[in-house]
């Protein structure tokens, strides 16, 4: 069993606003297997994106700090690793996609200079590492990466400097050929005839190609992880089905690990392989997505899955659940879903629940942090 | 429910206006730099409203008349001192106070109502080829020739043809400074024309003109207060330039903080007597510190968003307010569905919704 | 259901909105244009009282573009637009913001839709007060006239009966607004003690009850809702979406939904109608679209709706490109471009609104509709590589 590519254990992060603290996520572990999708779906607020923006380091570290836990990417500890070492690592480390690509692109420079820029980065980082005799060398394969070693990361310069930087210099491809790679990564992604958006500003391309122009940029680095933060939310339906067909196909062509973040559980239902429920800042179900959607072991998941409408007027009003998302900064005592729960009982109240454990009949891997996951199946 | 001029009714009033002083005051204090300015703002309308009334009771000179201490520096006496003329410098700033703090704001004043009456049109009223368009567009250009000048040379153009005196002084600068306020308010009005909340209103049926006044007036005047007390300061630097080089009002017959600088600074009298621009300086200072702090805080205090955030009942967490979550968690109500709604009170329920 | 079909409450036919485009210089001074946005292109639907039409479609569709022509917050460029059998698309002023109160809108930004300076009596309660405004300026003018008819009444011989004398109620005090808006609330589920808070005070979902809550206060006829559900998470859609369906059948109000989700749809509404780049392509009941989509659109977009079951896992049937762009269409079919049936006829033909056989009640907008009707949406769909379409054959086909 191959080390999971990144590790978050018990991981909690607070903000801090004026007199106040709140915690936006609390005492979350889960491991996101190398080559597989891990899903995260929840509710606005419950942390989800606070979490996706932790991992990389991207959250504005004042008003939110990283209580206590570990990020362990290879052998590093992302939290102990001071903020201007970070470059090193995200990129071809840990890449990340956004909601709304019209945001995430520069709206002043063209789609050839954004990717190209990405492009760069990554041949200046890999040349900066090869002394001269190594450029000789066969192409890296990237299929086989093997763990970053916190040694070896953190050594090495984020952007070569003195001899290195000449070398990396000579060593940067020249216009054609960056050209050609650019055009490579944008037919990755699936556009048909790329030269033609090359010149184009975001503004100009549609929501979907967007979308897939940053996911060229951000694969164009070879990430171990890509973290995605709703990827697809503001996309159409059929663009929607393309980028994520897209995604699928690109696991098994670039070997990257993908943390999908979403609210939407039929995109999750589609795209991950495995799948954890967040609630109020708190995990509260990771499992195979499969198991998860059959046989779901805690009440909020079970409940989520059912509030999805899929059904006609005449069939009766839908189910929802009751009560809505508690303020973190004063949630409630005990387990955090009590207030809404149908299985509560006054120990739900009364302790914390219990931490993710394995509940009976379930496939490995499948955890729940309920005082009474097996009884989550005789809930209609 | 309360009907009006019961003692019940009374109490809600005086209640509700209770609660805004207070959140007023927890705003200010969350805010220290904005708090300073204000008291220092306060003190100085204060002591323009004294100087006016009651002047024995700030300093025991009259204005513009003579002691016979002639050319003295600063003392326990005079303060600041006195100039060539006898005159106590002390208190001819304080005389002029009033004067300068009301042609600030009667330029400042007058440019924001006339300059933001016609952003407000030019920037509402937009649609090409309709009357409104093409006074949109005549508004527009005329506003562009005056911004074409710079303000300052077209201000001392101005008053030298006017020649000396109070309305001279306050009609050179209005004619400049009216069209930046266009520009700002026009701008702003594009800006919340287009947003969901005034379409909902015209679905509802609202008048054209009430929406302006309600919806897009309310939501432009924010940044529109905060520029109007930062340009009190910037009027009064111009007012001062302008005195300075010898132009507006006739000092000594008319104090006035900038034709006193310009007086004293004469080449003979600065060497021989250098503390006499101390004064007018100073005052100068102090009174666009002043208005520079409160305007910085104005913004906090106008904005009903950052109202509640500041005043420590959003420590519930990042509202929409900070836009470094990404998250909103929100103050909510509670509702059962099919059921009776019921309310959790949540952080910052101020006495319950 | 309704037994004898009462006349429809909104009548559309052959509706357009054009968007003019950048000008040259004389365009400009004329007043013309040559090109233009076709973002409502011959759109012919009929609403009829409490019953609630869904609208489904993509950005660049023109639902939205629609929903506000119904609204009147645009004026048609071309067809006729009829409210109760009254042409409205030419109401101007004092007529039409009488009007607005028949029609109300839900607006698609829960954030953007509520005016963060003004409190929940005040958004909640503004819509009454235009209108009792405009009631008591009407019953003003009017009542110089009742009165005088009063009096020729009364000095006729026989003496006939008066009309009831018009008084003019006072303007609604601000606690009387407050009472409305307090008995308001209730409806859609909010408390009704929250009168004075404002708007950022409340979640996704409460906010969207206040803009319902609004558009509710004047007992409008018709409400349109722009995508009620696309900014709230799942479990408040339910809540919300529940509601509506009971607001429709305390008060027989009918809906205009405009949604591109389609759950939220086969929910609420009792007949379907897709849009596609302006027009409509296929349009029915309910069950009946959603159950036999017969326009190729139509199933590729139920096809491509991701279901919340992992069991399901599929690859998805890739429309070949983009929404093409509502410039100055060209001629025929709009979906020609993408559509795995085109044949020669459909770049050439614009196909209309019919009906075929067996499926009573449901229009659909193409050429090949018999060819294509068994073809069901799941067919559609390839596994990863396989660009192969399902291909039909039949006499007068030629393979796509």
């Amino acid at each position: 069993m191959t080390a999971p590519v990144i590790s978050v254990d018990g991981l909690t992060i607070d903000y801090i606003v004026g007199a106040g603290r709140f915690r936006a996520v609390s005492d979350v572990s889960l491991e996101v297997p190398e080559g597989h999708v891990v899903g995260i779906v929840g509710e606005t607020g419950c942390g989800k994106s606070t979490l996706a923006q932790a991992i990389p380091r991207l959250l504005p570290e004042p008003p939110a700090t990283i209580g206590h836990g570990r990020i362990l990417f290879g052998d590093m500890d992302l939290v102990r690793v001071p903020l201007w070492q970070m470059p090193r690592i995200r990129g071809t480390g840990i890449s990340m996609i956004f909601q709304e690509p019209l945001n995430s692109l520069n709206p002043a420079y063209r789609v050839y200079d954004q990717v190209a820029e990405a492009l760069q980065i990554r041949h200046l980082r890999e040349a900066g590492h090869l002394t001269p005799d190594r450029r000789e060398q066969p192409p890296f394969d990237y299929s086989r990466r093997p763990q970053p070693d916190a040694g070896e990361v953190l050594s090495k310069p984020i952007v070569p400097a003195g001899a290195t930087a000449r070398a990396a210099r000579r060593a940067r491809p020249p216009y054609p050929e960056l050209r050609e790679e650019v055009l490579d990564y944008l037919k990755l992604v699936r556009i048909n005839d790329p030269e033609t958006i090359l010149d184009l500003y975001p503004h100009e391309l549609s929501g979907g190609m967007r979308q897939r122009v940053m996911i060229a940029m951000a694969l164009s680095e070879k990430p171990k992880l890509l973290i995605a933060d709703e990827p697809t939310s503001a996309l159409d339906v059929t663009i929607q089905a393309q980028v994520l067909t897209l995604m699928k196909e690109l696991i098994e062509e670039v070997h990257t690990s993908i943390l999908f973040i979403s609210h939407d559980l039929g995109v999750i239902a589609e795209t991950a392989d495995e799948l954890g429920v967040m609630y109020a800042g708190k995990l509260v179900e990771f499992g195979p997505v499969g198991d998860l959607f059959g046989s779901p072991r805690h009440p909020y998941t079970k409940a989520l899955l059912r509030a999805a409408p899929t059904r006609y007027k005449s069939d009766g009003p839908l189910d929802s659940i009751a009560g809505s998302v508690p303020n973190l900064s004063r949630p409630p005592p005990g387990c955090r879903f009590h207030p809404r729960c149908p299985l509560a009982r006054p120990v739900c109240k009364a302790e914390p629940p219990p931490p993710l454990l394995a509940p009976p009949g379930v496939a490995p891997g499948h955890r729940s942090a309920c005082h009474f996951a097996s009884e989550v199946p005789n809930l209609p | 429910m309360n009907p009006p001029g019961s003692t019940a009714w009374v109490g809600t009033q005086s209640r509700r206006a209770w609660q805004s002083v207070r959140t007023f005051w927890q705003v200010l204090r969350a805010n220290p730099l904005t708090l300073a300015g204000f008291i220092l703002v306060v003190l100085i309308g204060v002591t323009a409203l004294l100087i006016t009334v009651a002047p024995h009771l700030l300093t025991p000179y009259g204005s513009n008349s003579p002691t016979h201490a002639y050319a003295q520096p600063p003392s326990w006496a005079h303060p600041f001192g006195t100039d060539s003329g006898g005159l106590d410098i002390y208190s001819e700033v304080l005389y002029a106070l009033p004067l300068d703090l009301g042609i600030a704001f009667a330029i400042a004043g007058v440019a924001v109502i006339a300059g933001g009456a016609l952003g407000l049109i030019a920037g509402f009223w937009d649609q090409p080829n309709t009357a409104g368009g093409w006074t949109s567009v005549v508004i527009l250009r005329i506003t562009d020739i005056f911004l074409s000048f710079p303000s300052l040379i077209l201000a001392l153009a101005i008053a030298v043809s006017l020649g000396r005196g109070v309305w001279q002084l306050i009609v050179a600068v209005l004619l400049t400074w009216w069209p930046f306020y266009v520009r700002l308010v026009r701008g702003e009005t594009l800006a919340v024309k287009h947003l969901p909340y005034v379409v909902a209103s015209r679905a509802a049926g609202v008048t054209e003109g009430r929406i302006v006044l309600r919806h897009v007036l309310r939501n432009v005047l924010e940044p529109v207060v905060v520029y109007f007390t930062l340009d009190i300061g910037t009027v009064l630097v111009t007012l001062s330039t302008i005195g300075f080089v010898g132009l507006g009002v006739n000092y000594p017959v008319t104090p006035e903080w900038g034709s006193m600088m310009s007086t004293y600074q004469n080449a003979g009298l600065i060497t021989a007597y250098p503390w006499t621009i101390l004064g007018p300086g100073a005052a100068i200072f102090i009174t666009v510190l002043a208005f520079s702090l409160l305007g910085d805080g104005l913004r906090d205090i106008l904005d009903p968003r950052s109202r509640r955030v500041l005043a420590g009942t959003g420590a519930g967490g990042p509202t929409s307010a900070s836009p470094a979550a990404p998250q909103e968690p929100s103050q909510q109500t509670v509702v059962e569905p099919g059921g009776t709604p019921t309310v959790v009170p949540t952080a910052g329920g101020s006495g319950g919704p | 259901m309704s037994a004898a079909t009462p006349s429809p409450l909104v009548e559309i036919d052959r509706l357009e909105k054009f968007f003019p485009l950048t000008r040259t210089a004389t365009e400009y001074f004329r007043g013309q244009s040559r090109r233009a946005i076709h973002a409502v292109d011959g759109v012919s639907l009929a609403i009829r009282p409490g019953e609630s039409i869904g609208l489904i479609g993509e950005s660049g569709s023109g639902k939205t573009t629609l929903g506000w022509l119904v609204a009147r917050l645009h004026t048609p460029t071309g067809g006729s637009l009829r409210f109760e059998g009254q042409d409205i698309g030419t109401l101007e002023g004092a007529e039409l913001r009488h009007w607005r109160r028949n029609v109300q809108v839900v607006f698609q930004d829960p954030v953007g839709s509520l005016d963060p300076r003004l409190k929940v009596w005040q958004i909640v309660g503004e819509p009454i007060r235009a209108q009792e405004q405009m009631d008591r300026q009407i019953l003003r003018r009017e009542r110089p006239r009742i009165r005088q008819e009063n009096r020729r009444r009364a000095q006729a011989s026989p003496p006939e009966p008066a009309l009831p004398d018009p008084t003019v109620p006072h303007r609604l005090t601000r606690d009387e607004l407050r009472a409305r808006v307090r008995e308001a609330l209730p409806t859609v589920g909010l408390p009704p003690d929250c009168l004075d808070q404002y708007a950022h005070e409340f979640s996704g979902g409460g906010r969207q009850r206040l803009s319902l809550a609004r558009a509710f206060s004047v007992h409008p006829k018709l409400v349109i809702l722009d995508e009620p559900t696309s900014a709230l998470d799942v479990a408040v859609q339910a809540q919300i979406l529940n509601r509506l369906v009971e607001l429709q059948r305390e008060r027989n109000v009918a809906y205009l939904l405009i949604t591109h989700n389609v759950a939220a749809v086969r929910y609420v509404a009792d007949r379907v109608a897709v849009m596609y780049l302006g027009q409509i392509v296929e349009v029915g009941s309910v069950h009946g679209v959603l159950e036999h989509p017969v326009h190729p659109y139509t199933k590729a977009l139920l096809a491509d709706v991701p279901v919340a079951d992992a069991r399901r896992r599929r690859t998805r049937f890739r429309i070949g490109g983009d929404v093409p762009s509502l410039v100055d269409p060209p001629p025929g079919c709009r979906f020609a471009p993408r559509c795995p049936f085109v044949i020669d006829r459909c770049r050439v033909e614009d196909p209309k609104l019919r009906e075929i056989v067996g499926l009573p009640g449901q229009l659909i907008a193409c050429h090949r509709a018999e060819d294509v009707k068994e073809i069901p949406p799941a067919s559609l769909l390839t596994t990863a590589g396989d660009t192969t379409v399902p291909t039909v054959t039949s006499p007068t086909a030629t393979a796509a």
